[in-house]
């Protein structure tokens, strides 16, 4: 399947009374299908939910879960910055992230409606990265640091992680050592 | 309160569940977590995480936009009357058992989190010594006063609380 959504009559007007949330759906969607991840094809659904984002962008400062109460402050709130570190696990099990901003790919192309997906994150904040457990963390046999992307799992071998995952766009902060 | 729904503004999921219970006519109480520190602090304690929405109905925690369980509960209102979400025991048996003194009436033992009377301030070692204008003398006069509550109404009760008398209104 090709994952684009067909043409519709509908899109030019909605690029023009939503100017911004259109241009992240775009970006997202253009960002989300080269690396295999498909959006919910109901485009107003969505829309709302690039509102969100940006709402949050402008509150916080990231763009955080628009379904999850966020701390406020980035360190804490890393993990639910979206994409969001459980939108693999959720696409996995349920097809849908928590949100339903992505969907498997089966569900993005079948008449099957949203359904909620239970929260899997717990309340405690997720170690950010540089935090303990350094001694642990692993390194190539040339002695150079391994990271790892903990929202798409993109690893790679350099003194530092890249300033974004080239596979799923996130921030230099979502990496963590690996192992 | 019967159905509290705690949410943000930015999710679609928290405007399908309001508009699931507008298209049914049922009242609810709407927190907006990203904006109350409070409620936020709240929805965190009662169901354990931080996800939205949440909601309270008839003082079971509901995660997310589950409708297949919000029907089931909204259906179970046909068939069985609203509940205070307490523990009830006739406070003389409790005072003799704990050699303290109580006034007559029932004293509760435990509050569920997230019930009506949690949200009207109810607290564990409350006695309830009137309910819906109606002296209560025992736990069975709540058991039977509350036969005929009927759901999404207040019902106003008077509480004996460490020697002082404190009225709520409790939302069923």
């Amino acid at each position: 399947m090709s994952g684009t959504t067909r043409p519709d009559p509908q899109d030019a007007e909605r690029a023009r009374q939503r100017p911004e949330a259109w241009a992240l759906y775009q970006r997202l969607r253009r960002e989300g299908e080269a690396a295999g991840y498909y959006l919910n094809p109901d485009v107003d659904f969505v829309l709302d939910l690039m509102d969100g984002l940006l709402t949050n962008e402008r509150r916080y400062g990231y763009g955080s879960c628009p379904c999850r109460l966020a701390d406020g402050t980035r360190d804490r709130d890393l993990d639910i910055i979206c994409p969001c570190d459980y939108r693999d696990p959720d696409l996995d099990e349920y097809g849908a992230c928590y949100c339903a901003l992505y969907m498997s790919d089966e569900i993005a192309v079948g008449q099957k409606q949203a359904e909620s997906v239970p929260e899997r994150r717990g309340v405690k904040a997720v170690r950010s990265v540089g935090e303990a457990h350094e001694e642990l963390a692993g390194f190539t046999r040339a002695g150079i640091p391994v990271w790892r992307c903990r929202v798409c799992g993109y690893l790679c071998a350099r003194p530092q992680p890249p300033l974004k995952c080239p596979v799923c766009k996130v921030d230099r902060d979502r990496f963590e050592r690996f192992p | 309160m019967s159905i509290s729904i705690y949410t943000t503004p930015t999710c679609g999921f928290c405007h399908q569940a309001k508009a699931y219970l507008e298209q049914r006519g049922v009242p609810f109480v709407e927190f907006d977590v990203s904006r109350d520190p409070q409620k936020a602090a709240e929805m965190v304690q009662v169901s354990g995480q931080r996800g939205v929405p949440v909601i309270l109905l008839d003082g079971q925690v509901v995660l997310g936009y589950n409708e297949p369980m919000i029907a089931q509960l909204l259906a179970q209102r046909a068939t069985r009357p609203p509940r205070l979400g307490v523990a009830i025991a006739d406070s003389s048996r409790v005072a003799e058992r704990k050699a303290s003194r109580l006034p007559q009436g029932a004293y509760v033992g435990r509050v569920s989190p997230g019930s009506s009377a949690a949200l009207a301030g109810m607290r564990p070692g409350d006695v309830m010594i009137q309910l819906a204008g109606q002296a209560v003398h025992s736990d069975q006069d709540v058991h039977r006063l509350s036969a005929g509550i009927r759901y999404d109404h207040d019902v106003d009760v008077l509480v004996w609380r460490n020697g002082q008398t404190i009225g709520m209104r409790v939302r069923l």
